[in-house]
């Protein structure tokens, strides 16, 4: 009856590159190359159709570490013409650096808030999905805001970051409340534990970068993303 | 498991019929519709519940017969069952209906830790949209309309139409806004953190009908006065209310993307003749609507998009002549 009702879907994929990741970081390619399949899977057998997909990759590391290649990050690939270039550059992202434990996971999640959406068509899906096996610096760090190739973009504090986000009554949030959701597979430790018990709209299974999660609960993770709130 | 469920009931001055049908066979998230009437007290209960399949996937155990539910299933059938004790074994205070709920699920809530946490996951999670009325006197019936998250419940009389008497638990309640944008919901009655029961009475000229429905009759439709189409056009084909609760199952999964239930009680008429006829002139009304959206040329969003806005703001003023006001944070 509705034909035009159909979901525009947006994917930014954050995925921590650092040498730490080595052992594994081939299973999060997998489920990163996987996600997307999966999703609009589970959104048509719900009857929720998509009508447009399109795909980000922001890998990272550390600023303080690795100034030249601490992100690295595709645009939006619209698929299915964007399929090959996501696959080649998740296949690309390789282990390497990352200095001191925690790394530049909040700078990921930051541009990843900063993308460009789609704005347009009738529903939107704004999916951030994090994979990391570590803690993130502070956002405001010397060590890392120092470095030449930071991005200015990025947030100073975490409550700057959060007001991006945005919360049901926000005026100024960059993401869109109907649509966004974030996801993250990462340690249970700080600023992870906090994101996912004080931002709206997240999902946390708590790992290093999703190690552990068995078939079903990516199952469980996807329906609860497919699924309306 | 059928994946369809009618019932219905027709007796003196009493008409009454429930929908119920499944996307996917035995999975489906909605409880069958809940309808309960005491003749020695004018009094009944009508409500529909919609698991949210989002925030409850998990896992909650498996039935006797090996499938496997989620806890969103589980919560709609608790939640259904647990009004329907509300109505029969207490004394039915509107204000007592929330605790009645909430102490039950809390108790029937697993210990296990949840290996999946974050703020989209609650525990037993289910919308609920129920009237309770009393028709007490020839001329008026008395409603109370109880709620918490995107179910909704409605008066229809053939003056003003569809009338919706609930406010979705959502930043907007704009229903052509809902339609499109497909918003989170920020109340549903849960195991895990607090939620709140709306109540908000009002009273109605009988004969009326009084209606509840889950979003999968009313979300997937091209805009709001579509919903009263699909009522009022299977009314105008059928003989009997049998007939009208198989028109709207046969209409329903038509069009919708998921489960969907519904629950009609007709008040004060002598039969289902003078239900159809008295309605019949409102058919005429939402029939234009919907006629217009059709001859919309598929693929052209920029007229549905006008047309659409067009049509709500014709249709708004008496949709939302019931619809509470939002109360204050």
């Amino acid at each position: 009856m509705n034909e035009s009702l159909k979901y525009a879907v947006d994917i930014v994929m954050c995925i921590d590159a650092t040498m730490s990741m080595k052992r594994t970081l081939d299973r999060v390619k997998d489920s990163a190359l996987s996600f997307h399949t999966r999703l609009a899977a589970a959104m048509e057998e719900k009857g929720r159709s998509i009508s447009q997909l399109r795909l980000k990759v922001i890998g990272f590391r550390d600023f303080g570490d690795r100034a030249d290649d601490a992100i690295e990050q595709t645009d939006f690939l619209t698929f299915p013409d964007g399929a090959v270039e996501f696959e080649r550059f998740v296949r690309d992202l390789t282990a390497r650096g990352g200095g001191d434990i925690p790394e530049s996971g909040l700078e990921a999640l930051a541009l990843a808030v900063q993308a460009p959406w789609e704005q347009g068509l009738d529903r939107r899906r704004h999916v951030i999905v994090l994979f990391t096996d570590a803690p993130a610096h502070p956002l405001g760090s010397p060590s890392q805001v120092s470095v030449r190739t930071y991005p200015q973009s990025v947030p100073h504090s975490m409550e700057e970051l959060f007001s991006q986000w945005g919360h049901a009554q926000s005026s100024d949030a960059l993401m869109e409340n109907s649509a966004k959701r974030l996801l993250l597979f990462a340690p249970e430790d700080q600023p992870w534990e906090d994101i996912a018990d004080q931002w709206n709209h997240t999902l946390f299974f708590p790992s290093e970068a999703g190690e552990g999660l068995e078939e079903w609960e990516m199952d469980e993770i996807i329906n609860t993303i497919a699924n309306s709130l | 498991m059928t994946g369809r469920g009618v019932a219905w009931a027709e007796s003196e001055w009493l008409l009454a019929a429930s929908v119920w049908t499944e996307k996917k066979p035995g999975r489906g998230e909605d409880a069958e519709p809940l309808f309960v009437h005491q003749f020695s007290s004018g009094e009944g209960v009508v409500g529909v519940f919609d698991g949210a399949g989002g925030a409850g996937a998990a896992a909650a155990g498996t039935s006797a017969s090996g499938a496997e539910r989620t806890q969103a299933w589980l919560a709609s059938r608790f939640t259904r069952a647990l009004v329907e004790d509300w109505f029969v074994g207490t004394d039915r205070v509107h204000e007592d209906l929330h605790e009645h709920i909430a102490t039950a699920l809390v108790k029937a809530r697993g210990t296990a830790r949840r290996k999946i946490l974050g703020t989209m996951r609650r525990e037993l999670p289910t919308t609920m949209a129920a009237l309770h009325y009393r028709w007490g006197d020839d001329e008026t019936a008395e409603w109370a309309a109880l709620w918490a998250g995107d179910s909704r419940a409605y008066v229809l009389d053939a003056q003003d139409g569809l009338q919706q008497v609930t406010r979705d638990d959502t930043e907007s309640s704009d229903a052509l806004e809902l339609l499109t944008q497909d918003p989170p919901m920020t109340n549903m009655v849960c195991a895990d953190r607090p939620f709140e029961v709306h109540i908000a009475r009002g009273s109605t000229k009988v004969p009326c009908v009084l209606v509840c429905a889950t979003d999968g009759y009313f979300g997937y439709v091209t805009t709001p006065a579509e919903f009263e189409d699909v009522l009022l056009r299977t009314l105008e084909r059928s003989e009997t209310m049998q007939q009208w609760g198989n028109a709207l199952a046969d209409e329903v999964v038509g069009y919708t993307g998921d489960d969907a239930s519904l629950a009609i009680v007709a008040l004060g008429f002598t039969g289902f003749s003078q239900l159809r006829h008295d309605l019949s002139g409102r058919t005429a009304v939402v029939r234009e609507h919907a006629a217009q959206i059709a001859a919309i040329a598929p693929g052209d969003l920029e007229t549905l998009t006008a047309v659409r806005a067009d049509s709500w703001a014709r249709y708004r003023e008496d949709y939302e002549r019931l619809m509470p006001v939002k109360e204050p944070r």
